[in-house]
């Protein structure tokens, strides 16, 4: 089976983030494929169904999507493309320091993709900055847990 | 194999390093830095309760962990190194050395005793080796000039309850001592307009529910803009009967600082002809930042943004840009600089023929203080810090010195023993 993860940026961290899943999945040596992807140069009629995504998305200034993740969003709302099969995970990076927006750019993207037709599958990670874990190692735990519950029934069937 | 020297190991040398990385994997790098620990900025400018922001060194860290970039620490360019020195060992030079100097009013009385730039305080609640032990005391009156987001930090910096720093790096004997005065009013004052003021509305919002602070403004907020609405919000949110007020006072300009008996007092004028008095314990100025006087490359014209301003030399960051745009902007900037050097070098404009670090004399490498010591720092202040903190900077350079001559010998043992 194949992977996809795509990642909207503005710092680099989810950038950094969606390298060290693409990192642990290679290592476990399933046979899995693995691609990363920034969301700026993922054209939106190009996303490929028959791979499971995994979305890295930070959040920047005022709940607001990351640069990287902006032209995709725009051609989601203007394209409208359909997105229905495309089965996704997502990992949204944002600061509790700012209550009313936490994480609130994955959840843009989030609702843009289901708007569309794509479905959500497995627990919503979250990585607080403010908080003393590294974005990292709370993405490690989180993709065990996708890999249990969503890619595990997907590779024995 | 093309040999670059990176002067500066703040955000914009990082993430210059990180592009040119991507695009030159074999290209030896070394990012120098004149302090014996790294990340500039990002430990001593970002202020020092916005861990979130300060989190970007983790991937900085890999930089130097995983990708082969050598960290030079306690090598100052400039003193312990000439220019020219650099640049016959390097193919190419990139200066990162971003902007270290308050700027000033530039009005009469703009050098009296009581005026610190806000730049000056980050620093030193953030611990800096060359902050100075002369921390300055606010009293009870304090003028703010500047309406950015470093005016922002240093509101919070005054008026946030100290238990309110929970998990941060701050310096809590320099925030004691800066508050020590009995703090009982602060004027914000800036040049433009409310709509026009630079705040971010985010960063404003945090002051939002800061207990025992009432804000005012001088005259009611009708404008109808992102930092109207939460300058409005602040003011009919706070607390009446709190005994710290802060005014904030829009579309003054500062015309002069004269000395009074009890400390000094800051002239304004507005744009109709309204004047303005306010007498001060202290003076905060927080209008950005210029090259101090120990710039490199003075001959290179400080406004233009030429990315490189003579052959083999590149400029990043605010070095180039000036003193604007938040860490990730500069990370935009930094891949465009990358992009242009490694352009430059598969043209073959630059030419690839320098050794590098092995060309520098001895007496660099027996000074320099690499990651591995660094990460010897980074334990002893994480392990001083007390529970509700991140980390206790270690301000004293000897210290910082002794710490990483300690680690550098540990490794060398390890060594022999195999």
């Amino acid at each position: 089976m194949k992977i996809v993860i795509i990642f909207g940026t503005e710092s680099g961290t989810a950038e950094f983030v969606a390298n060290d899943l693409a990192d642990a999945i290679r290592d476990a040596d399933e046979g899995i494929e693995v691609d990363v992807v920034d969301l700026a140069d993922q054209p939106v009629d190009a996303l490929d169904a028959t791979a499971f995504h995994l979305v890295v998305c930070s959040t920047y200034g005022d709940g607001e999507l990351p640069a990287s993740a902006r032209p995709f969003y725009d051609a989601l709302q203007a394209e409208t493309p359909d997105l229905t099969g495309l089965r996704y995970a997502v990992f949204g990076m944002g600061d509790s320091s700012y209550v009313d927006t936490y994480s609130h750019g994955s959840e843009i993207i989030d609702q843009a993709l289901r708007e569309r037709g794509a479905t959500r599958e497995g627990e919503y990670g979250r990585h607080d900055a403010s908080g003393r874990d590294q974005a990292s190692d709370v993405a490690l735990v989180w993709l065990e847990g996708i890999r249990q519950d969503v890619l595990a029934p997907l590779t024995t069937k | 194999m093309v040999t670059v020297a990176i002067i500066g190991s703040g955000p914009a040398g990082c993430y210059t390093a990180q592009f040119l990385r991507k695009r030159r994997p074999d290209a030896e790098i070394t990012i120098f830095d004149r302090l014996p620990v790294p990340f500039g900025l990002v430990r001593y400018g970002v202020a020092p309760d916005h861990q979130g922001t300060k989190a970007v060194t983790r991937q900085f860290d890999r930089l130097f962990e995983r990708e082969g970039v050598r960290f030079a620490g306690n090598v100052e360019v400039g003193v312990d190194l000439t220019v020219a020195e650099l640049e016959e060992a390097y193919d190419v030079v990139v200066v990162a050395t971003g902007l270290d100097s308050d700027r000033r009013l530039g009005i009469p009385g703009d050098d009296h005793p009581l005026i610190t730039g806000a730049g000056r305080i980050v620093r030193q609640v953030n611990g800096h080796p060359d902050a100075g032990d002369d921390v300055i005391r606010i009293g009870r009156r304090v003028v703010v000039i500047g309406n950015g987001n470093v005016a922002i930090d240093v509101l919070r910096m005054l008026l946030k309850p100290l238990d309110a720093f929970t998990d941060s790096d701050v310096d809590d004997h320099v925030l004691a001592e800066l508050r020590g005065g009995g703090l009982e009013h602060i004027d914000v004052v800036g040049r433009s307009p409310i709509d026009r003021a630079k705040f971010d509305p985010v960063f404003l919002r945090e002051l939002k529910g800061l207990p025992g602070v009432r804000f005012e403004v001088d005259e009611p907020v009708v404008e109808d803009s992102p930092v109207a609405d939460v300058v409005r919000g602040l003011v009919a949110e706070s607390d009446r009967e709190a005994a710290v007020s802060v005014s904030f006072r829009f579309g003054y300009r500062p015309v002069a600082v004269v000395d009074t008996d009890q400390g000094c007092a800051v002239s304004f004028a507005a744009a109709d002809a309204r004047e303005l008095t306010l007498a001060a314990d202290s003076v905060i100025t927080a209008i950005g930042f210029e090259h101090g006087a120990n710039r490199l490359y003075p001959h290179h014209a400080p406004g233009a943004e030429t990315i490189s301003p003579a052959p083999r030399t590149y400029r990043t960051g605010w070095y180039r840009r000036g003193p604007r745009g938040t860490i990730p902007e500069n990370r935009v900037d930094a891949r465009e600089v990358a992009d242009v050097i490694a352009d430059d070098i598969d043209a073959g404009v630059v030419g690839v023929h320098r050794r590098g670090w092995a060309a520098l004399p001895s007496s660099i490498e027996d000074k320099a203080v690499d990651f591995e010591a660094w990460r010897a720092i980074d334990a002893v202040e994480v392990g001083r810090a007390r529970a509700d903190r991140a980390r206790h900077k270690i301000t004293d350079r000897e210290e910082l010195l002794r710490i990483a001559a300690d680690a550098a010998l540990s490794v060398q043992g390890k060594t022999q023993e195999h």
